[in-house]
């Protein structure tokens, strides 16, 4: 196990590396940092020369790409060219605030989906089952930029218009003020939990359907049945544990979204998280922002999917790896 | 100047404190699209306006700029002058004097020293300064008394008035001195000189100031001021009309506009912006470069068509490159080239064009179609280039619409001037100093002459302002200057983009204030019903 997990680790070296000369060389063709004061009749072309020699745009990609990556290798993540600030320090900054809104989003989504799912196979053509279809194929296709205003207004400023007083807020973390009150922190989570959601819960209700319909079909399930076993314990024991192998995998793919959170949805709940921040950094050329949070999320996909392989041995005992 | 809108509240407004007496007390949240790069304004990325509308409130500088575009004191006891000898010339020395009162938020005395530490600090090397333009200017700052300042210029510096005023605070000397400019006033200021005090900033959230108790003028009413970053107007939105925000400065858009205008006990202010859109011509373009070519194009376009199309009527066509708000500078120079497509065809005529079969003018051979071109995905801007398109095919001018991305536009299309006719702003500063963008000698790299425009009579009249001090002597070269150009049309000025700002009506004072510095201005006088 250990040499494998090793090995597997040692094999994705190289696909960093052509992961970070790729995005290198694409920003180069990204925002550009001087833009705004290419812009601004006071600055001098001098002055925006100048100011290119001393944030060292004026040297070739090459050079700088290596110049990156011996820093990067040695732990040096670089300084944001327009936050002046380490990338290490923001990307943690950031995280934080983003796996708050993404565990919770993936945890509510976890606990919906999987049941819809089963249920939804275990009576499958039953109205339950439709309307499951339904609305599945609705979160699927829903503009997230667009469901997200709506509720805004819906849930925001309309709900409040009914009830007299604000149940939800329609944006950022918490009230000024309140950063420590929980139930405030819960009433700015739950819009953006619920854009975040939609699509997620739509995905994951019909991996474990189709899943738990394979199952079902089984033919160790129906010798659990002949045992005598009652239907509950058929179904969410023996069908389940098998059922859960392909939503594993699922959900072992979507976890580094739990890093890279959601550019749009944090755009429009204006949330703190590190996709705003690579948004911005994109937009402004901001390379070396940029190479931090692609180099993590590259590291998360990779690490993630090596989990998924390991997990699979733990669901399945006939899964072994040498 | 003058103010669209909503024309019943702002009035309402003006009635309402002779009644109510400003209360003391209460935190106001401002929500607004951009977050500040960094809070050092001198620094690279510091030039933002999200900068700008916080540094403004809690540092200060000798001068300040007021709602009509002039300057007024505001650490200074008063505006230098050369009547009662402050500004001499030969050498050319400006003298200030600080108000007695003036102290940091520590109760420590706003000094010469500082004056001279701000002007050392900008010319150190060491630090990434945006730009060290009229600084270097300087030959030495003297400080004969803790008040005083005496700056001795190497050469005669007509925006002097910029310098250490409008955009650039006094810094202090005691908090900074010996500390990494590039990195010590990043996140936070560390002491105050107005109304408002530094208190903290939560990355991609929010920036709170708060009442600087130890102000030395009238202490501001708010207890609080929080600036909530929310990238999406449409949010901004929503979060105002649930009053999770109480005040918004968004970007300039007609719908948004209207909505909060529908939103009961909102005021809304709206006024032209520092922003002015123009069409540029490439004064050097094998057609563009005969002024009558230029000049038809002007009479082609119908302005007053933009302006009521694109900006929704909020914005009336601008006639100048300076704008009205400048008005000691401003000649409405461009307002002869008033739509006329007889005009316009008869000087295409005269210039040796003539009409050909397909119904465009064509001289030699060579058909009069041009490129125009601008940023892509600005919709104002695409919506103007359709109008124009269409105007001008009535002249007999085809028009061909190449559009490119802004990075490619400003970085590359424009400095290397690929282009016939262009579409792009220039902000407006209350210096109306304009050499870079007009004068002949400053064709890139040297400036941001991207018109490629040499007229040695108008290059002359903008050096000789640059260094022309007294000021009705060089408001008659401006406006001389104006005069010449207008009349060879290197470009056609359009509109000032519209800009507003939009309150809870509990909220007292704002006044929108059409600078770099944003409607933060005043914001120590700014109160909220209880």
């Amino acid at each position: 196990m250990f040499t494998y997990v090793a090995r597997r680790l040692l094999h994705s070296i190289p696909v960093f590396i052509l992961v970070s000369l790729i995005v290198f060389i694409l920003m180069q063709y990204a925002g550009d940092p001087l833009a705004r004061l290419r812009l601004n009749p006071y600055v001098t072309p001098q002055d925006i020369a100048r100011l290119e020699r001393e944030m060292g745009l004026d040297k070739p990609v090459s050079v700088r790409y290596i110049l990156w990556l011996k820093n990067f290798v040695k732990g040096d993540w670089g300084e944001s060219l327009s936050h002046h600030r380490p990338v290490f320090e923001l990307i943690v900054e950031r995280t934080i605030n983003t796996l708050q809104l993404m565990m919770v989003a993936l945890l509510f989504t976890f606990i919906l989906a999987v049941p819809i799912g089963i249920y939804s196979a275990v009576r499958q053509y039953s109205k339950f089952d439709y309307v499951a279809t339904f609305f599945s194929f609705l979160g699927f296709s829903m503009p997230v930029f667009w469901f997200g205003l709506i509720l805004q207004m819906v849930l925001g400023y309309y709900l409040m218009k009914v009830l007299g007083f604000q149940l939800f807020y329609t944006a950022s973390m918490y009230s000024v003020g309140k950063e420590h009150d929980i139930i405030n922190r819960l009433q700015h989570l739950a819009l953006p939990v619920i854009t975040l959601s939609l699509a997620y819960i739509a995905g994951w209700s019909r991996y474990q359907r189709s899943s738990m319909l394979e199952v079902i079909r089984a033919d160790y399930l129906r010798t659990a049945r002949a045992k005598g076993l009652k239907e509950s314990k058929v179904i969410l024991k023996h069908g389940l544990r098998n059922a859960l192998i392909p939503i594993v995998t699922v959900i072992m793919l979507d976890m580094p979204a739990l890093f890279g959170g959601a550019v749009i949805t944090e755009y429009i709940f204006a949330w703190p998280g590190i996709g705003r921040l690579l948004h911005y950094a994109i937009i402004n050329g901001d390379y070396f922002l940029v190479m931090g949070i692609t180099m993590v999320s590259a590291f998360l996909v990779v690490f993630f999917n090596l989990l998924a392989d390991v997990l699979y041995g733990f669901l399945d005992p006939r899964i072994v790896y040498e | 100047m003058f103010l669209a809108g909503c024309p019943a509240k702002p009035e309402e407004e003006e009635e309402k404190p002779l009644v109510e007496e400003p209360v003391k007390g209460g935190s106001l949240v401002i929500g607004y699209d951009q977050e500040p790069d960094v809070l050092n304004p001198f620094i690279k990325g510091g030039d933002m306006m999200a900068t700008a509308v916080i540094v403004r409130v809690v540092l200060q500088g000798l001068l300040e700029i007021k709602p009509d575009l002039s300057y007024g004191p505001q650490l200074a006891e008063k505006v230098p002058s050369i009547e009662d000898g402050t500004v001499t010339e030969n050498p050319f020395t400006v003298i200030y004097k600080i108000k007695k009162e003036a102290k940091w938020s520590d109760g420590k005395p706003i000094t010469s020293d500082d004056v001279k530490f701000t002007w050392e600090t900008i010319m150190n090397k060491k630090w990434n300064i945006i730009s060290r333009t009229g600084y270097d200017k300087i030959e030495k700052i003297e400080t004969p008394d803790e008040k005083s300042v005496k700056i001795v210029f190497k050469e005669p510096y007509a925006p002097w008035k910029d310098l250490f005023g409008g955009s650039c605070f006094i810094l202090p000397k005691h908090a900074l001195e010996g500390k990494d400019f590039n990195t010590v006033m990043n996140r936070a200021i560390p002491i105050a000189a107005g109304p408002f005090k530094f208190k903290e900033w939560k990355s991609g959230d929010s920036i709170t100031l708060v009442r600087n108790e130890n102000y030395w003028k009238d202490l501001a009413y708010l207890d609080s001021v929080t600036f909530k970053y929310i990238p999406e107007t449409t949010t901004q939105l929503a979060q105002f009309k649930t009053g999770e925000v109480d005040f918004i400065y968004p970007p300039p858009d007609v719908d948004l506009l209207e909505q909060l205008k529908a939103t009961p006990n909102t005021v809304v202010n709206v006024k032209a912006g520092t922003v002015w859109e123009h069409i540029a011509f490439n004064n050097t373009d094998e057609h563009l470069k005969d002024a009558r070519v230029r000049k038809a194009i002007a009479y082609g376009i119908d302005r007053e068509v933009i302006a009521e199309e694109v900006m929704k009527g909020q914005v009336k066509p601008l006639h100048s490159f300076i704008v009205p708000e400048q008005a000691a500078y401003y000649v409405p120079v461009w307002e002869v080239y008033k739509y006329d497509p007889e005009k316009a065809e008869a000087l295409l005529k005269e210039a040796g064009y003539a009409k050909g079969t397909d119904g465009v003018y064509a001289k030699t051979g060579k058909r009069l179609k041009l490129t125009f071109s601008t940023t892509a995905g600005n919709v104002a801007r695409e919506r103007i280039q359709q109008i124009v398109q269409s105007g001008l095919k009535k002249i007999g001018i085809e028009i061909e619409i190449k559009n490119t991305e802004a990075d490619a536009y400003f970085g590359t299309w424009l400095p290397e001037s690929q282009y016939q006719i262009g579409l792009w702003a220039w902000l407006a500063s209350p210096d109306p100093g304009y050499t870079t963008l007009f004068a002949g000698d400053q064709i890139p790299d040297k400036g941001q002459n991207y018109y490629r425009y040499v007229n040695d009579a108008a290059t002359k009249l903008w050096h000789k302002q640059d260094v022309t001090v007294d000021e009705t002597e060089r408001i008659k070269l401006i406006k001389e200057a104006q005069t010449l150009m207008a009349e060879d049309c290197p470009f056609v000025p359009l509109y000032q983009r519209f800009e507003f700002i939009a309150h809870t009506d509990k909220l007292h004072g704002p006044v929108n204030n059409p600078t770099l510095q944003g409607p933060t201005w005043n914001m120590g006088e700014w109160w909220l019903e209880k």
